[in-house]
């Protein structure tokens, strides 16, 4: 036995080693995972469709020859944890083969039919349940084994259907192999889930706090359909073993009532014989007038007889051969009584009475019977006999008769292995039938047997038992029983009580089936569902509509969500419009104090842009005339958002402009904006700010920076370079804090880009900023040529970075470019007092273009050479050449030079050196400063600047009428 | 700027075309400084003269310095603006201008 088992483990493993290896690529290996639906269903189908050809040819033979296979478990297997389809594929492989390996020399040519259709079908079974009740997951590990119950029991049954002709072989066949057969695959089913389980890291026992209603429902099921299983099954079994047993009785009982005819027969018929006989001798006698006495006793000697009475005619006993019976009146006792009638009715002529007991004695069965006796002597008398008696005791009865009954109960089978039986009264067999378990001579023990109607009765034969069921019944002192082997009347209980039971079983799993799908789908799905979608509104998600219409109450609630969620929504949007007013509101404040018509003209160019985020950020830029040469260019972040920030912004702005209308010094007018802006800053917010003064004509730049970001400033056709100074603090901050301001010069060509942090600080969806280094890169891109085209391009690089982030800042921006005249010209070069004819020469060049008049042009050239040698000479320190740039720039009457003569030497103011004295004599003549003096006499201004390190020393001279 | 000479005598004539600048002031002291040994009447002619820079100047001076020792200079087709130029600095006091 153990043997069988362990073999059966063996077998089982390959099903249960496929799926694992199969759970283990589906989990680890990339192209399992990534193979196509129907490639994928294909392979595990056919390769569990090989497991179950294994299984089909690796049966194990258990002792009544049946092979015990684990067929089926391939095909559920691979059903519920791949795929229906794998499993109709594997279901399907498995139950040709089965079918057609019969014809090829394969054995179980008996369950052919059975086995191939319940492995095709467990495949689709599987399937089935794997759709509809596990919502294409592999359901836990007891669903599996139940499965392989449901699968197991209905391939029982099939044994059963296809051979009702014989449903004895089919009883023994199943009973032998129902169990295992369940067991092995069911079990392997569950052990493959089970593993597949620890693979996959699922919970092998869902524990959750409250229990889904779903399993609430299914246990509630479960129980219903055990307990009706149970009556049912109750029933049945009670039902149909009375029906047996009845039968079995039923059928005993008339065997045994013919029985009983037969010994009845035989009896009488002997005694008839006898008691004629005997008759005849008492006649003849009579007739011969023989001694009735003498008669008497050759009768009981011949005959074997106990007891000869003659009766009279009026009923006593006249001649015995017991003296004590002589006179005796038949009368008397009931039992003799009914011989009279042989005297009322002669043409009766023979009374024979039953097996009784006399009314002479108690205990002593005694059978009479009478014939009547012709009187020869034809005397009507008292004397006159009417019938001899004749009576057998119970020796003699038996020992007489136990020969006329010894064939009785011939072939008298019950079925095919009971029998007949008949016993004297004291349990000694008499007569049975050959080869019974009981023999002529055995004893049973009557006692038992007459308990009951039915009795259970066993007889030993040797070490073997034989159980039976017994009836008995008496005639004539011969007990008539009926052995019905126990087994064999009890099959047909068990072969219609497993009938029932696989039915049963089978009915009942697929009732739960059936009845658990049908609330699954329409109840508990659908509340998943609506359950689902209030997840996700719960989530935030306000536009999900719970769309659940299958039945009345569902639509119904589907409807009272929706209403629900649409009125909240509508709150939630009445609020948010009150917001979105308000913000609204602050940044049509913001944009309508911008300037929005940009200058683009021979002087300057200005472009700048805003684009404001959806929280209002207050940032804002300005630019305007403060006189006709100078300009002023702003950029500014305040800080916080909403309303009060554009309030703030607006008050920013308009103190600056204003103070610096005034034409106060920017650093001064940042400082008293400052103290006005933190005057009653109870909000304390506060603005980052950078603003320059620009000369239009000189190119100077005075800016001050409250704690802004640099700015970009291009200068000499090179590329931006952030401009990094002094910040001073934020203004709204500090109320004494003293602003500085600071400087740098452009040329006509240069441009200054301003921004702010919603440039730098732009981010995209990964939250990386856009940063300094990205802004510098980008304006740097391009040779751009106007400030327009900065910006644009700017702006286009930072909406790309961004992408679909949302935008969290004002991303403002300018950009200021000195255009200066047509006319400027710019000459860089050594300063060195051999350039002064290029100097010369590059000027006159100009000059001539304009016709300038012969004196004027003298002077300028004369002022180029004293300004240059000048450059030339003291400048840069002993040894050093730096360099020297020269612009020459035009009015617009073209009319009037200007002459810029620009070095980086040492700071040198030439207006500071007092004139010499014209009129002192030659030799006190200070040569030095003779040079200064002449420009200084012959040009209509000279002017001097020292900016940055830089000597700026402008010259202008009108040179024609 | 072209410098020619004309010695005559104890006369030496030096005419400059050009302009008299910073460039080429030093050519014009060296030649004077190397050719007035000698001279008594130093003649400065102008005629083609452009223009002359405070380094001119300088250099006119210091030839009118070396010959206030050894005799006199004079200057000679001197055009509007270097007059004004010798106006402006005072040179013309100094100077025999005609």
């Amino acid at each position: 036995m153990w043997q069988t088992i362990l073999r059966l483990c063996a077998i089982s493993l390959i099903p249960i080693g496929v799926s694992i290896v199969f759970a283990l690529l589906e989990k680890y290996n990339k192209h399992f995972q990534k193979m196509h639906r129907v490639p994928k269903q294909i392979l595990v189908g056919v390769t569990f469709g090989v497991v179950a050809i294994l299984g089909t040819v690796l049966g194990v033979p258990i002792e009544d020859g049946s092979i015990i296979n684990v067929r089926d478990a391939g095909p559920i297997i691979a059903g519920l944890m791949f795929g229906g389809p794998a499993g109709i594929i594997a279901g399907f492989i498995g139950g040709l083969y089965r079918f057609v390996s019969v014809y090829w020399g394969g054995s179980g040519a008996y369950t052919q039919l059975a086995c191939s259709i319940s492995t095709l079908l467990a495949g689709i079974f599987t399937a089935i349940v794997r759709r509809f009740i596990f919502d294409k997951h592999h359901g836990n590990w007891y669903y599996g084994f139940f499965i392989g119950v449901l699968i197991e029991d209905f391939h029982m049954m099939m044994v059963f259907l296809t051979h009702m002709n014989d449903v004895k072989t089919a009883y023994e066949t199943v009973s032998a192999c129902a169990l295992p057969m369940i067991l092995v695959n069911s079990l392997a089913v569950m052990i493959a889930l089970i593993i597949a389980s620890i693979i996959f890291r699922e919970k092998l026992f869902k524990r959750e706090k409250k229990l889904k209603v779903g399993t609430r429902i299914q246990l509630v099921l479960i129980a219903s359909l055990l307990v009706g299983y149970t009556v049912v099954a109750t029933f049945s079994y009670g039902t149909i073993r009375n029906v047996v047993l009845t039968g079995v009785k039923n059928n005993s009982i008339e065997l045994i009532d013919d029985v009983i005819n037969e010994v009845d027969d035989s009896v009488d018929e002997y005694f008839y014989d006898k008691v004629d006989e005997i008759r005849e001798l008492f006649n003849n006698s009579l007739e011969q007038g023989y001694d009735l006495d003498a008669t008497i006793r050759t009768a009981i000697s011949t005959y074997q007889i106990d007891e000869i009475n003659l009766v009279s005619k009026e009923n006593i006993i006249l001649y015995s051969n017991f003296e004590k019976y002589i006179h005796f009146d038949m009368t008397q006792g009931d039992q003799s009584n009914e011989f009279t009638i042989l005297n009322e009715y002669p043409e009766l002529d023979v009374y024979i009475q039953e097996l009784r007991e006399p009314t002479s004695k108690e205990f002593e069965l005694t059978k009479y019977a009478g014939a009547v006796i012709t009187d020869n002597r034809g005397l009507e008398s008292e004397d006159t006999i009417g019938y001899v008696q004749i009576g057998l005791y119970e020796n003699k009865y038996y020992s007489l008769l136990g020969t006329k009954v010894i064939s009785c109960a011939d072939n008298r089978h019950i079925n095919k292995n009971g029998f007949i039986a008949v016993a004297s009264s004291s349990g000694y067999i008499v007569s049975t039938v050959d080869d019974a378990t009981l023999g002529i001579g055995d004893f049973i023990e009557i006692e038992k047997l007459k308990q009951n109607d039915q009795v259970e009765y066993v007889v030993l034969t040797g070490n073997t038992q034989t159980k039976y069921y017994a009836y008995t019944r008496y005639v004539e002192g011969f007990y008539i029983v009926g052995f019905s082997e126990k087994a064999e009347s009890d099959l047909p209980i068990t072969i219609g009580f497993l009938g029932v039971t696989l039915a049963e079983i089978f009915i009942f799993l697929v009732l739960y089936a059936v009845i658990y799908m049908s609330i699954k789908i329409r109840v508990v799905d659908k509340i998943k569902n609506i359950s689902n979608g209030l997840t996700d509104i719960s989530n935030g998600d306000l536009n999900v509509q719970v769309d659940v219409r299958s039945s009345y109450e569902f639509d119904s609630l589907s409807n009272d969500i929706n209403k629900t969620v649409d009125t909240l929504k509508g709150y939630i949007k009445m609020e948010a419009t009150k917001n979105e007013e308000e913000l609204e509101f602050a940044r049509n404040i913001q944009h309508s104090v911008l300037p929005t018509s940009f200058p683009f003209n021979d002087k300057f160019e200005i472009f700048a842009m805003m684009d404001t985020a959806k929280q209002v950020g207050g940032d804002f830029y300005d630019f305007y005339y403060i006189d006709r040469e100078h300009m002023v260019i702003q950029i500014a972040d305040v800080s916080g958002k909403g309303i009060p920030a554009a309030m703030f912004m607006m008050e920013a702005k308009t103190i600056i402009k204003s103070l610096l209308e005034t034409g106060m010094d920017i650093g001064e007018a940042y400082t008293e904006a400052n103290k006005r802006l933190c005057d009653g800053n109870d909000a304390q917010m506060f603005v980052t700010a950078w603003g320059a003064v620009v000369d239009l004509s000189t190119g100077v730049v005075n800016y001050v920076n409250a704690g802004h970001n640099p700015p970009l400033i291009k200068r000499d056709n090179n590329k931006f370079e952030y401009l990094h100074s002094k910040a001073g603090f934020v203004l709204g901050g500090f109320a004494s804090f003293h602003y500085e301001k600071q400087s740098f010069n452009i040329e006509p060509g240069d441009m200054i880009y301003l921004y702010t942090d919603g440039v730098t600080e732009a981010n995209n969806v990964n939250k990386d900023l856009y940063s300094e280094s990205k802004l510098e890169m980008i304006i740097n891109h391009d040779n751009y040529s106007n400030a327009r085209e900065v910006c644009e391009a700017v702006r286009k690089d930072v909406s790309k970075f961004v992408g679909d982030a949302e935008q969290s800042d004002d991303i403002t921006m300018l950009c200021f470019k000195l255009n200066g005249n047509e006319s400027t010209h710019i000459l860089v070069c050594d300063a060195v007092v051999d350039n002064i004819p290029n100097v010369t020469n590059f000027v006159d060049d100009l000059l001539d273009k304009y016709d300038a008049q012969e004196k004027a042009k003298i002077q300028i050239n004369i002022a180029i050479d004293e300004i240059f040698s000048n450059i030339s000479r003291y400048a840069y320190k002993k040894g050093a050449v730096g360099k020297a740039k020269i612009t020459v720039d035009f009015n617009e009457t073209k009319d009037e030079v200007k002459i810029v003569f620009e070095d980086r030497g040492i700071p040198y103011n030439p207006l500071e050196r007092k004139d010499p004295n014209a009129k002192a004599g030659l030799d006190e003549r200070e040569i030095g400063g003779l040079g200064i003096f002449i420009v200084k006499k012959s040009m209509d201004s000279m002017e001097y600047e020292n900016v940055n390190g830089h000597n700026i020393l402008t010259l202008k001279k009108k040179f024609k009428q | 700027m072209t410098i020619e000479k004309k010695v005559d005598g104890k006369q030496l004539t030096i005419s400059l075309k050009g302009r008299l600048d910073t460039v080429t002031s030093p050519e014009l002291e060296k030649e004077i400084i190397n050719s007035i040994p000698g001279v008594v009447h130093l003649v400065l002619d102008f005629e083609g003269l452009e223009y002359v820079s405070s380094a001119g100047l300088r250099v006119i001076l210091s030839a009118s310095k070396l010959m206030s020792k050894q005799g006199d200079m004079i200057l000679v087709h001197v055009n509007d603006s270097i007059k004004e130029i010798f106006d402006m600095t005072g040179f013309s006091e100094i100077l025999n201008i005609e």
